[in-house]
């Protein structure tokens, strides 16, 4: 094949340029970790770590909202629990003061003590954690319970969606946990009981142990429920941090690069240029012109 | 019997042809790295005398050496590459604008999921509000810059097709300039071989920006043809030039040729060259990519406006949009915003479900949370982050087929080019050599008319 002057230079200069932008590359993929650097290198990729991208930022709002739940379920549980104990040695006392070891003026002390643990269990009603009131229900912006022991929270439970479309509970209301609602009122039956105390009335201070069982029935029942919550929360933000580390991973997968490989294609992509710049360096050959 | 004066008649003649013949390689030499040159070589032949004697050789002009074939075949690498890089620039913007650099529109999307799954976790929060707000602005901002990129891009190439518009008529306006001078100078009897090159040259650079046909005619003039079929210039040495219209509607640029004082529209007929490119790209993927991302941006206002409507905001006031409903689906990126209730009014946000609007009430929140998992994208058959995925791997795509195109286009011209140089480019080696054997033959010629002399001389010495 017939060779011109020009076609020997332009072909070494295609070779040069093209070694130049191979390198180009090679170096931006070492530098970033990444393989597909713009969606046309690789666009069904793109596409799917996009998705995955997605799906990472999903899982973690997912597991953010197993721990706002968790919160409200676990301050729910620790008042709870708290509301237990003091029912506890109000009923010591309620036995102790229905008997014939404790006379009037006992009671009349005694009546003094439930006074004093229900204002306790009031607060522990209106329990809060950082503005929200814990047992108030959707009106969870002021204390549920007020002095006379009334309800004015809301019947709803707040959700938190822990996974797509699934719904939990974050914590109890006060209406169920405390009885205001279809149960036993706890702050009825307590004032009940001081009043009788007061009045020396053995035979409702007796009678009263029922209300007592009943509403410790109602505190172990919720405190079971808010159990349960918790249990299927921590499960839920085990899933999703599964799901957010798998999907970072797909990612990887799809758009990235291992750095071991991508030196060595920049490695390889340094030489190529050196060898066309060599080559390019020995043009122009003399050739017959240069002859004498 | 010869004479011997002829034969000085001879050598002269042998001289003449032969320094011809070495202006003609020291020509190729001087012009081994000129563009568009195509080495020539001289057409030495016999002189024919009476029966018998010839009268030595002569210079019969110079023939360029090219191959018409091969230069056609040329025209048509030279037209597919301007297409593949005209429409491979204009479709890279796609990759600019639908990367994963900072502020993308698909971040922006899911960071407002993960925004309004705070306000559900902690409805009282006014912080909570105020992101949720700060979220919905940005991905409005997003929309905003892609489908302000995408427009741009649009009217940058529409700029492209009036300037190669402009290009191309200057092109075809020397083309028949030098039609003429070729004419008459060959009619004179005079050498027009630069004047041809020249003229193969801008052909060239014409069939980079629309695909021609050239049918040599009579005269040296010839008739270039656009798409094989419409004419450019003419046998007769004039220029039709082609004009753009802007359309009023669209804003795209309409490529016409006058014709006997009426408008002929050209769009279909320019499949290639540069301004082919250029028309594919802009109703091809520019369009598309611009069409998906209106669809996507008013499916996404629609979408979240519905469970909005549903919700209600701090003030028990239900009702409100969250974006500007989009009044057509064209332009739906662009104005993407949020509605006039909502900008600025945390408390319109309407995370609530009912009109009591009770602080920890995140009915409302739930409910916008979930449009990201519904399917009102697409025709209601994929989410809007699924939407969002697809526009991105369809734009890129064609920018991914663009780049291929331009890798073959480029390679199939610079073979075609290498073919070309192969047959009409000058090898200074060749050239050196063809000096070597002229300056020979021009020695061989002197020592003709040296040796005649000689014998003349002997022959005048006889008389004495």
């Amino acid at each position: 094949m017939r060779v011109s002057d020009a076609a020997i230079y332009d072909s070494n200069l295609s070779h040069v340029s093209r070694a130049r932008s191979e390198l180009l590359k090679r170096q931006e993929q070492a530098v970033t970790g990444k393989r597909v650097l713009k969606p046309s290198d690789d666009p069904t990729a793109t596409a799917l770590a996009r998705r995955e991208h997605s799906r990472e930022a999903r899982a973690q709002a997912h597991q953010r909202a197993t721990d706002a739940g968790q919160s409200t379920n676990e301050a729910s549980d620790a008042a709870l629990d708290q509301v237990g104990s003091i029912l506890r040695r109000i009923k010591e006392l309620t036995i102790q003061a229905s008997s014939d070891t404790v006379n009037a003026s006992g009671r009349a002390d005694i009546a003094r003590e439930v006074e004093a643990m229900r204002e306790q269990v009031r607060s522990l009603g209106n329990t809060e954690v950082g503005g929200h009131y814990v047992f108030g229900g959707f009106a969870d912006g002021t204390a549920p319970f007020d002095a006379a022991g009334a309800y004015l929270g809301d019947a709803r439970v707040r959700q938190v969606e822990v996974a797509r479309g699934i719904y939990v509970d974050a914590g109890v209301t006060g209406a169920s946990a405390f009885g205001m609602t279809g149960g036993t009122d706890i702050f009825a039956t307590l004032d009940g009981l001081t009043t009788a105390l007061d009045a020396n009335d053995i035979a409702t201070i007796h009678s009263s142990i029922d209300g007592l069982d009943a509403v410790y029935q109602q505190v172990s029942t919720s405190r079971a429920q808010l159990g349960a919550n918790v249990n299927t929360l921590e499960t839920a933000r085990g899933v999703a941090q599964r799901v957010e580390d798998r999907a970072a991973l797909d990612q990887t997968k799809l758009v990235g690069v291992e750095s071991d490989r991508a030196y060595m294609d920049f490695s390889r992509a340094q030489f190529a240029l050196q060898a066309a710049v060599q080559v390019a360096g020995q043009l122009p050959y003399p050739g017959l012109v240069a002859r004498g | 019997m010869s004479s011997l004066f002829g034969i000085l008649g001879v050598g002269a003649n042998g001289m003449t042809a032969h320094s011809y013949a070495s202006g003609v390689a020291s020509n190729n030499a001087s012009n081994v790295n000129t563009v568009g040159y195509s080495r020539r070589l001289a057409q030495l032949e016999p002189i024919e005398g009476p029966p018998g004697f010839g009268l030595g050789a002569r210079a019969n002009g110079q023939r360029r050496v090219i191959d018409q074939f091969l230069e056609r075949r040329v025209l048509g690498g030279r037209s597919s590459a301007g297409e593949a890089d005209a429409r491979s620039n204009a479709l890279s913007i796609l990759d600019a604008t639908f990367s994963d650099a900072a502020g993308n529109l698909g971040d922006a999307m899911d960071a407002l999921t993960t925004a309004l799954g705070d306000l559900a976790d902690y409805p009282s929060e006014a912080g909570a509000r105020v992101t949720v707000l700060a979220r919905a602005e940005q991905m409005a901002q997003a929309f905003n810059r892609a489908g302000d990129d995408l427009a741009t891009a649009r009217a940058d190439v529409n700029a492209r097709i009036t300037s190669e518009v402009d290009r191309l008529n200057q092109g075809l306006q020397k083309i028949a300039a030098l039609g003429q001078k070729i004419s008459k100078a060959e009619l004179s009897g005079q050498e027009a071989s630069d004047l041809r090159d020249k003229r193969d040259q801008l052909v060239r650079e014409v069939a980079n920006i629309v695909p021609v046909k050239v049918i040599p005619e009579d005269n040296g003039q010839i008739s270039l043809l656009l798409a094989g079929s419409l004419p450019l210039v003419s046998p007769d040495g004039s220029a039709h030039l082609l004009s753009t219209l802007t359309d009023a509607t669209s804003g795209d640029v309409v490529i016409q040729q006058i014709v006997a004082g009426a408008p002929r529209d050209l769009s279909g007929l320019i499949t290639s060259g540069s301004i082919g490119g250029l028309i594919a790209a802009r109703d091809g993927g520019l369009t598309t990519a611009r069409d998906s991302l209106d669809q996507l941006a008013s499916d996404t206002a629609s979408a979240y406006n519905t469970a909005h409507q549903a919700g209600f905001g701090l003030d028990g006031v239900g009702g409100r949009d969250l974006f500007t409903p989009s009044a057509t689906v064209a332009g739906s990126a662009q104005n993407f915003s949020l509605s006039a209730a909502v900008a600025g009014n945390s408390d319109a946000l309407a995370a609530a479900g009912d009109a009591a609007a009770m602080p920890g009430d995140n009915i409302g929140a739930l409910a916008l949370i979930a449009v990201a998992g519904q399917d009102v994208a697409l025709g209601a058959t994929a989410t809007l982050g699924e939407g969002f995925a697809s526009l991105v791997a369809t734009s890129g795509s064609d920018v991914q087929s663009a780049l291929v195109d331009q890798d073959q286009a480029q390679a199939v011209r610079d073979q075609l080019d290498s073919l070309r140089e192969g047959i009409s480019g000058v090898s200074s080696d060749e050239e050196m050599v063809a000096l070597m054997r002229f300056q020979r033959g021009y020695q061989a010629s002197l020592k003709v008319i040296q040796t005649a002399d000689e014998m003349l001389g002997e022959l005048m010495n006889l008389k004495r």
